[in-house]
């Protein structure tokens, strides 16, 4: 009796150790397939769903050179249309935004100048002055003529649109303008134009 | 003998008066040149508005000094309007100039920042603003105002238009 429970234990194990090797091996092929299928395959780059992509906007900033006022002279014996002297004024754009140069506001001050007024565009009467900005169209040169203009308005918001820089750019401007045969000479008078550069 | 005596009386005479008349011609052109002195109002160089290119050149060096060199960020960012946003001002070294930051809304004209002076080769990255504002955009305007290092003498001021964000 004993002998012959001893066989049975002994089949069964017999049989346990059967399906064990047998599952094992099965899963040791799968593994090795896997394996064999993984490695033949592209290795994806980047795509992995555990990469933390991390963006910043960068702010646009503004860097501009230009100036805070404009000296001029004027004078009837100037030849040519323009009767201006003016320097040669050289705005800059140091930065890679797009920007535009405007004049909002232009405080004009003419009480030294008996009985003279202002006038916005170049047909000036006999006691009138007018005065506004033109791009450098020959290279050193103030402009002789007044076509292209922009004229400046007196003491009034305005928004004027003077000239366009590209990043990295630089333009040149002149003062110019016109006055009347009756515009008393050899006094001063003040125009103080504000400019306020803004991303084009 | 008594002839030549009086010939050389004569002589004597004549050279007497030619002395006589030399000696006052030359105090009369001495007096002359002594009475020739400069005038008070001269000034001196070149009778202002005759040489053209000396005037531009004079006008040249004043613009010089008011240009204005600054930076900015366009759309500056405020997480709450009690919050520092990324204004991002600068004045650059190549300025050699004070500047002084105001920024008004457009809507309002209300002054809504101002800066203390900054100097020439400084910056200020985060700020607060001067007003707290409602969540929203607000078109505004940056005036930058030069002035002298030295004496701290006003120059002049030039702008930029700006968008400020608050967000909550």
């Amino acid at each position: 009796m004993k002998r012959k429970l001893f066989v049975v234990i002994l089949l069964v194990m017999l049989a346990t150790a059967l399906l064990l090797t047998s599952a094992y091996a099965a899963e040791a092929e799968g593994i090795a397939a896997f394996a064999a299928s993984y490695q033949s395959a592209d290795i994806p780059i980047g795509s992995s769903n555990q990469v933390l992509m991390v963006g910043e906007i960068e702010p646009a900033i503004m860097s501009v050179t230009m100036p805070t006022y404009v000296p001029f002279h004027m004078g009837r014996s100037i030849q040519g249309e323009n009767k201006v002297i003016s320097p040669r004024i050289t705005v800059s754009n140091r930065s890679s935004v797009p920007v535009s140069l405007d004049v909002v506001y232009t405080a004009v001050d003419l009480s030294k100048l008996d009985g003279a007024t202002w006038s916005n565009g170049p047909d000036v009467g006999p006691n009138q002055i007018a005065i506004g900005f033109q791009p450098e169209t020959l290279s050193d040169q103030m402009p002789v003529s007044l076509g292209g203009t922009n004229w400046l308005w007196a003491n009034s918001s305005q928004d004027i649109h003077i000239t366009s820089l590209g990043a990295y750019d630089s333009t040149v401007m002149y003062v110019v303008g016109t006055l009347g045969s009756a515009v008393p000479e050899n006094q001063t008078f003040s125009v103080t134009p504000t400019f306020v550069v803004r991303q084009a | 003998m008594n002839m030549i005596a009086r010939k050389k009386k004569w002589i004597l005479l004549c050279a007497v008066c030619l002395a006589a008349v030399g000696a006052a011609v030359f105090f009369i052109v001495q007096r002359q040149g002594r009475s020739m002195k400069l005038d008070d109002n001269a000034v001196m160089g070149v009778l202002p508005g005759i040489d053209m290119e000396q005037r531009q050149s004079e006008l040249q060096q004043q613009l010089d000094e008011g240009m204005i060199a600054f930076s900015i960020n366009a759309s500056p960012v405020f997480e709450t309007g009690g919050a520092e946003g990324n204004l991002m001002l600068e004045n650059p070294a190549q300025n050699a100039k004070l500047l002084l930051v105001e920024i008004y809304a457009d809507a309002t004209s209300e002054l809504l920042y101002r800066s203390e002076l900054l100097p020439a080769g400084s910056y200020i990255e985060n700020d607060r603003l001067d007003k707290v504002l409602e969540p929203g955009r607000y078109p505004a305007t940056a005036y930058f105002h030069a002035y002298r290092e030295d004496d701290q003498s006003y120059i002049g001021q030039a702008g930029a238009a700006i968008s400020l964000t608050i967000c909550s």
